[in-house]
């Protein structure tokens, strides 16, 4: 209970921390990216951090996920082949 | 067996080294860079999305070399590469497709977009889905390690026309800021952390094409065995073996 009213004291806090952030410390201009019309620039807003959040940990999971499939088809074949040594 | 300890042992030793280059990749994507200007936070993605690209386009770049090298000398360590490197495709390929849409749903206001270059990426995708369709789809295996060498060589195709498709036609997506003929277009800080990111993701792709290799090689002689089990007069499999 006491884990919940601290996280949502956290939530509760969280407008007051985005405003400070949409003036950038350090300014770095990426390549002008099209001859589209530019659109504005995104809002700065929590959304950005769980997009960048869930990009992260997706790509990371694909990863484990593929090492995790990697381990368990190594073990299967070791079984298998220990299976046909041991076999009469 | 020999040979498949030192694939293995080669694995561990650039999956240490990814683990620390990732590491460090980290601090600088998320202490180090500055916010870009424009597009904000969001523009962090680009350290996965980017390195994740390459990574993809030098997957398939290997797979059309050693499918070419199968199709020439029917060598079945070029097929072991080719499909171990085909599968590490399918799954960089994987994380572009699921790290862009994420990036460009507050860039561009949309998660998709018919665009050259995405929908050229897509077709990357299937292409070399279709490349394990394709090996599986025949009685002989064999024939379908060769009909997917060919899909493998085709296929390759796609990687320079993605690359050229933001110059070449209208595109929505950003166009290169570091292969630019006059030189990146990002500050020092962003090439920086790109190429550090570039690094872990290299190793952790080699680390990972090791390890699918000598999955590969444990297969080749799971299957050996299993002949020889079978046929105790006869010494070896005809295909011969990778190890």
């Amino acid at each position: 209970m006491r884990t919940l009213l601290l996280l949502l004291a956290l939530w509760s806090a969280v407008p007051q921390v985005i405003p400070a952030q949409t003036a950038p410390p350090a300014v770095e201009q990426i390549a002008p990216s099209s001859p589209l019309p530019v659109r504005p620039a995104p809002p700065r807003t929590l959304r950005a951090h769980w997009h960048v959040f869930v990009a992260f940990a997706l790509a990371w999971a694909l990863l484990f996920g593929y090492v995790l499939s990697l381990g368990r088809r190594f073990a299967r074949l070791e079984r298998d082949i220990q299976g046909m040594h041991g076999a009469p | 067996m020999e040979s498949m300890t030192g694939t293995w042992r080669w694995g561990v030793g650039l999956a240490v080294l990814a683990g620390l280059a990732v590491l460090a990749a980290f601090w600088m994507i998320f202490f180090y860079v500055p916010t870009e200007a424009s597009m904000g936070v969001v523009q962090r993605i680009f350290y996965v999305h980017v390195p994740a690209a390459w990574m993809a386009f030098m997957a398939f770049g290997i797979v059309a070399l050693c499918s070419l090298g199968y199709l020439w000398l029917r060598d079945e360590r070029l097929d072991a590469i080719s499909v171990s490197a085909a599968e590490l495709g399918v799954v960089f390929t994987t994380i572009v497709l699921v790290t862009g849409p994420l990036w460009g749903k507050l860039a561009w206001g949309a998660w998709w977009v018919w665009e050259p270059r995405l929908t050229l990426t897509l077709l990357l995708w299937f292409i070399y889905i279709g490349y394990f369709v394709l090996r599986g789809a025949t009685d002989n295996p064999e024939r379908g390690k060769r009909f997917a060498a060919v899909l493998g060589v085709v296929g390759a195709v796609d990687i320079p026309l993605i690359h050229v498709s933001v110059n070449w036609f209208r595109s929505q997506h950003p166009r290169a800021v570091i292969l630019r003929p006059e030189g990146p277009t990002a500050g020092p800080e962003i090439v920086i952390t790109l190429l550090v990111s570039l690094l872990a993701f290299t190793l952790t792709f080699f680390a990972l094409l090791l390890f699918r290799y000598g999955l590969e090689k444990l297969r080749h002689h799971a299957d050996a065995v299993r002949f020889a089990a079978e046929s105790p007069r006869q010494a070896a499999p005809v295909s011969g073996g990778v190890a």
